[in-house]
């Protein structure tokens, strides 16, 4: 990029800044940015932001809106699902995914927004599970085309970046070079029952690592405890992409557009993309950004619904799409949860879901157990609706007995687990055939079953969830079954007829299109995938950046 | 038929001295989520999408599926208003199983269905007009998947009644402030958020628990 | 070794005072304390009474030095002082550490959100100093068979060690997020190393470089004050939330410590 061009686009536009004020924001609308990224979560927010820092014009895309975290974001369990994707999608297969809650974002921040901020770092196993596990009958893991070596200093750099609050030392996974740079929090009712149970029962555990602040960091408070993290942090607090990368790429000159629906990807004859036509918000219109490049980031649903959505007579099975696997292998992570009731008080709606404990004892393949990969066994902390529809479903409970029973809400305490799934070609997201949603565009249909892997993993961290429960001294203790994030659907490898991107997350068919976010996963992992994300996102960008500036990318 | 007392001895609170709306002007509730809530409280909205016949039978329905006895008409939770407007609005909510309709099409022949039922099972009478003991048996042919019915050929009951009809007339029911006392829930909590987060530990805006049962 | 006065009044009359304002910081912090843990054991209650009790004896022998029966009561209360912070200092060990849940294997966890170990050592110091302040008052020399300035540098140097080690604890949970927090950490520790110096081998270069310390800690101290103010209006709601802030902010008395220890050693060094 010139001085030129960088004159070209003004400071015109304001956005939301975290504080309630409004930031100057550049105007990149008119002008051929150098990349334009599609989706402002957690892989988006970090690649943009870090390439914007390396000087490159960029325009960060969202189908939802800028998040004012001041005044948008309710302290109210029903009037927060504004931060979900509650457009429609068909979920089938023999375990139909729940969509559209705690798996999915839309608006700036994506659903960094209102995860759980967990931030736990891959082990180097989980790149090279195909290697340690052999085979597994009808799936298709692989290796990673890279290693946690290759990701390890984007974890500290993104870890540095959110000031993640972790323990002094974390038992678990590769030993770390560096501290953590905040300090782990206190332990929640809900976590001391956790190492209640894990200490009576000799299994290790630990703080718990999370993205929200123990301590002042610039202009952000540290966390109050107030409870409300699923539903956006009105403290800042919290370590979203809002709040940490996206700032950053706004000074650094990037545009943010929010309420920008991109419908397709377009690209020349050469097969190069050349930008993106997308919907604004009260507009019928397509709207084209013009761009050198395009990262698409919009999570393992809309990454691979945009490429398919944009096939053409060059790339009649979507873009990218040559290998024919784009949508297939679809992940997500299972996530039981077990409940159990305590004659104390534990009061599940305050301080951070995540509690502040949290065992990996589980995470590696276990002898003698039946199945391969492993899991991680969290705290969570439900607030009354989504309480009741968990105990309504995990209990087939109504009438009379419910309602008495949830008068027991405060006693209740609840655990999760995030554990490994096999990837499978058969679960895959493809366009429904006739749904159309208000864009007019195919919606996605979502096939999703578990593997017999999946289901002994399942039952296994089950039954260990009801165990520390018991050690701890819970009664009437229940489960309820629950999946999280979304993984695969554009894998990345070394062979261009095995996979969609490269290591480098550069797609094999089109060399300007990056995919930089959970869809890319060969395999899933047995921790919560975000600070990997933003580790892959992180590594991108600095790939990009090389690329760029050796002449290889435009 | 039990007697007024009987059922408001079911349904005593172990919170009953809590009132979460004493907190509406504490540094629990900030302006935005004061508006959302009064908005609940005093906008509940007209039926609009239902018509009067289904509104009727949701009405029993979510009386059976989360009971009021101990409330006056006029002083329960609304529940049809709310679920009416997500319907009116079609709000949806992210996914919909692929062996079910869209939402307004479920919701019509699900009510549809259950007042068939509970014709085929009750010579001819609706929903509303049986007992709740009727009324129950009714919704259980339906959770357990094999209630009588041609509707229930078009429409597989048993995902009807778990993922739309059972959890969306729950969350309406504990959305609402009356629930959070009911159960001491704390409620909003912005900006100030607690300081007390081990087990038993309160501070002292949390609801205080007197009679606690079992 | 002649008694010099300063602004009226003589070198124990002043240790009376410090006695006094360092039983009061003390004690706030630990009503702010043991309120934050809602009073969950009645042993809490303790060092509020035997802390006020504290003040008010080491008042009243600043005001009446010489009144033997009031120099015996707060002879009395030092005692009681130093026997609370140390049962205290058990407490805080036990159910601060070991009964929690992962007990002592999660001794990093709860030094940091547990009772804070070192803090009812802080009355037991205070407790002490009651107690050299009456024998001195008494017009003594010696006392624990040292004479006057040696026992008061050595206990300078052994308060301020708890006083730095507390916190190092406190702001390495706070992650240091200000580079002024290794201020009470830098400064202080060296001022202990030449109070143990001057108690053992006193000479002119101990002697400065103690001075110097001591008066860049009682700086530190005072500088402190404002820090861990502004450290409250950095939590959110800042002030205006003060009644959550107090709990969870930084200790607002604490860095009152850091002047009082400096002061002892200054008394110790320019009045005896």
């Amino acid at each position: 990029m010139t001085q030129q061009d960088q004159n070209m686009s003004s400071w015109s536009l304001t956005a939301p800044g975290i504080h309630g004020e409004p930031v100057p924001m550049r105007d990149w609308s008119r002008e051929e940015v150098d990349v334009c990224v599609v989706g402002a979560g957690a892989g988006g927010g970090v690649v943009g932001a870090k390439l914007a820092e390396a000087g490159f014009s960029v325009v960060i895309l969202d189908a939802g809106p800028h998040w004012d975290p001041m005044n948008d974001f309710i302290s109210d369990e029903h009037a927060s699902s504004k931060l979900y994707w509650t457009d429609e999608r068909i979920t089938g297969g023999d375990n139909p995914v729940e969509l559209g809650t705690n798996n999915s974002g839309r608006g700036v921040g994506g659903s960094t927004v209102h995860y759980s901020m967990i931030a736990l770092r891959a082990h180097p196993d989980h790149f090279r599970r195909r290697t340690i596990e052999g085979a597994v009958e009808n799936t298709d893991h692989r290796d990673w085309p890279l290693a946690f070596d290759d990701l390890e200093p984007y974890y500290e750099e993104v870890e540095e970046a959110l000031q993640i609050a972790g323990p002094t030392f974390y038992p678990w996974g590769k030993p770390r070079r560096r501290r953590y740079p905040q300090r782990e929090h206190e332990l929640s009712a809900s976590a001391n029952v956790l190492v209640r149970g894990c200490a009576k029962l000799g299994i290790p555990v630990a703080p718990s690592p999370i993205a929200t602040l123990s301590a002042p960091h610039e202009d952000r408070p540290p966390c109050v405890y107030r409870g409300f993290c699923n539903f956006g942090c009105t403290t800042n607090a919290k370590s979203s992409i809002l709040v940490t990368y996206i700032p950053r790429a706004i000074r650094a000159g990037a545009e943010v557009r929010g309420n920008a629906m991109v419908a397709r990807i377009t690209h020349d004859s050469r097969g190069r993309a050349t930008g993106v036509l997308h919907f604004r918000k009260g507009s019928d219109e397509l709207f084209q950004q013009r761009a050198k490049s395009v990262i698409v980031a919009g999570y393992a649903i809309e990454s691979p619904r945009l490429l398919l959505n944009s096939s053409s007579s060059l790339f009649p099975q979507g873009l990218a799409n040559s290998s024919g696997i784009v949508g297939k292998y679809f992940m997500v992570q299972s996530s039981e949860q077990v409940f159990a009731k305590f004659p104390e008080r534990i009061n599940q709606y305050k301080a951070p879901p995540p509690g502040g404990a949290i065992t990996e004892h589980f995470n590696r393949t276990m002898p003698g157990v039946g199945f391969v990969g492993g899991y991680t066994i969290e705290v969570i902390g439900p607030h009354p609706v989504d309480f009741v529809a968990k105990m309504a479903a995990g209990r087939g409970l109504w009438g009379a007995e419910l309602r008495r029973e949830m008068f027991d809400y405060n006693h209740f305490s609840a655990l999760g687990m995030v554990g490994t799934v096999m990837p499978n070609r058969k679960n895959e997201v493809k366009l429904h055939e006739t749904e159309r949603d208000r864009y007019g565009l195919p919606v996605p249909h979502v096939i999703f079953s578990y593997h017999e892997n999946d289901k002994r993993l399942i039952k296994h961290s089950i039954a260990k969830m009801k165990e520390i429960f018991e050690a701890a001294g819970g009664t009437d203790v229940w489960s309820d079954h629950r999946t999280s994030h979304l993984l695969g659907c554009c894998r990345m490898g070394d062979d261009p007829a095995d996979s969609v991107v490269n290591a480098d997350c550069r797609a094999h068919d089109v060399p300007n299109l990056f995919i930089c976010d959970g869809s890319v996963f060969p395999n899933s992992t047995g921790v919560n995938p975000s600070l990997t994300i933003q580790a892959l996102a992180a590594r991108t960008a600095d790939r990009i950046t090389d690329m760029a500036r050796r002449g290889e990318l435009w | 038929m039990r007697s007024t007392q009987e059922q408001n001895d079911e349904f005593r609170s172990p919170y009953p001295r809590y009132n979460v709306l004493d907190k509406w002007l504490s540094p629990d509730w900030d302006d935005q989520t004061r508006e959302v809530v009064r908005r609940r409280l005093e906008k509940v909205p007209p039926i609009r999408f239902f018509s009067e016949k289904e509104a009727q039978t949701l009405a029993a329905v979510a009386e059976r599926i989360i009971p009021q006895p101990e409330r006056k008409e006029g002083e329960k939770i609304p529940i049809v208003p709310w679920i009416d407007e997500k319907l009116y609005e079609d709000t949806r909510d992210g996914y919909r199983y692929e062996k079910l309709p869209p939402q307004r099409q479920a919701w019509q022949q699900g009510l549809a269905g259950i007042d068939e039922t509970a014709g085929m099972l009750f010579k001819g009478r609706r929903f509303v007009d049986l007992d709740a003991e009727s009324q129950d048996e009714v919704l259980k042919r339906v959770q357990k998947g094999d209630p009588p019915g041609e509707i229930w050929k078009q429409l597989p009951s048993r995902s009807f009644f778990e993922h739309i009809l059972l959890k969306i007339v729950v969350k309406t029911y504990y959305m609402h402030p009356l629930a959070w006392n009911e159960i001491g829930y704390n409620g909003p909590s912005s900006p100030r958020g607690h300081v007390r987060i081990w087990e038993n530990g309160l501070d002292p805006w949390e609801a205080q628990e007197e009679a606690r049962r079992r | 070794m002649t008694p010099i006065e300063f602004l009226g009044l003589y070198p124990f009359q002043w240790l009376a005072i410090i006695t006094a304002g360092t039983a009061f910081f003390l004690m706030i912090d630990a009503l702010v304390g043991h309120y934050r843990r809602a009073f969950a054991y009645r042993m809490q209650y303790a060092p509020v009474v035997t802390g006020t009790a504290l003040v008010v004896a080491a008042l009243l022998a600043a005001g009446f030095p010489d009144l033997p029966l009031l120099n015996q009561l707060l002879s009395w209360a030092g005692w009681l002082a130093a026997a609370t912070g140390l049962v205290g200092f058990a407490y805080h060990f036990y159910y601060g550490i070991v009964t929690k849940p992962g007990g002592l294997k999660w001794i990093l966890h709860y030094l940091m959100y547990g009772a804070p170990i070192f803090a009812p050592l802080g009355l037991t110091a205070a407790g002490v100093l009651g107690i050299i302040t009456a024998h001195g008052l008494a017009g003594e020399h010696a006392v624990f068979g040292l004479v006057m300035p040696i026992a008061l540098f050595l206990f300078v140097a052994i308060a301020l060690a708890g006083a730095i080690a507390q916190a190092g604890i406190l702001h390495y949970r706070g992650a240091f997020n200000n580079p002024a927090m290794y201020a009470p950490l830098t400064v202080p520790s060296l001022a202990m190393i030449a109070g143990v110096w001057m108690a053992l081998a006193p000479s002119t270069v101990a002697r400065a470089a103690f001075a110097v310390l001591l008066w860049m800690t009682l700086l530190v101290g005072f500088i402190g004050f404002g820090m861990h103010l502004r450290g409250l209006d950095r939590e959110m709601g800042g002030l205006y939330l003060w009644h959550v802030n107090l709990l969870e902010g930084p200790p607002q008395g604490a860095p009152g410590l850091f002047i009082a220890w400096a002061a002892i050693g200054l008394v110790g060094m320019y009045l005896l």
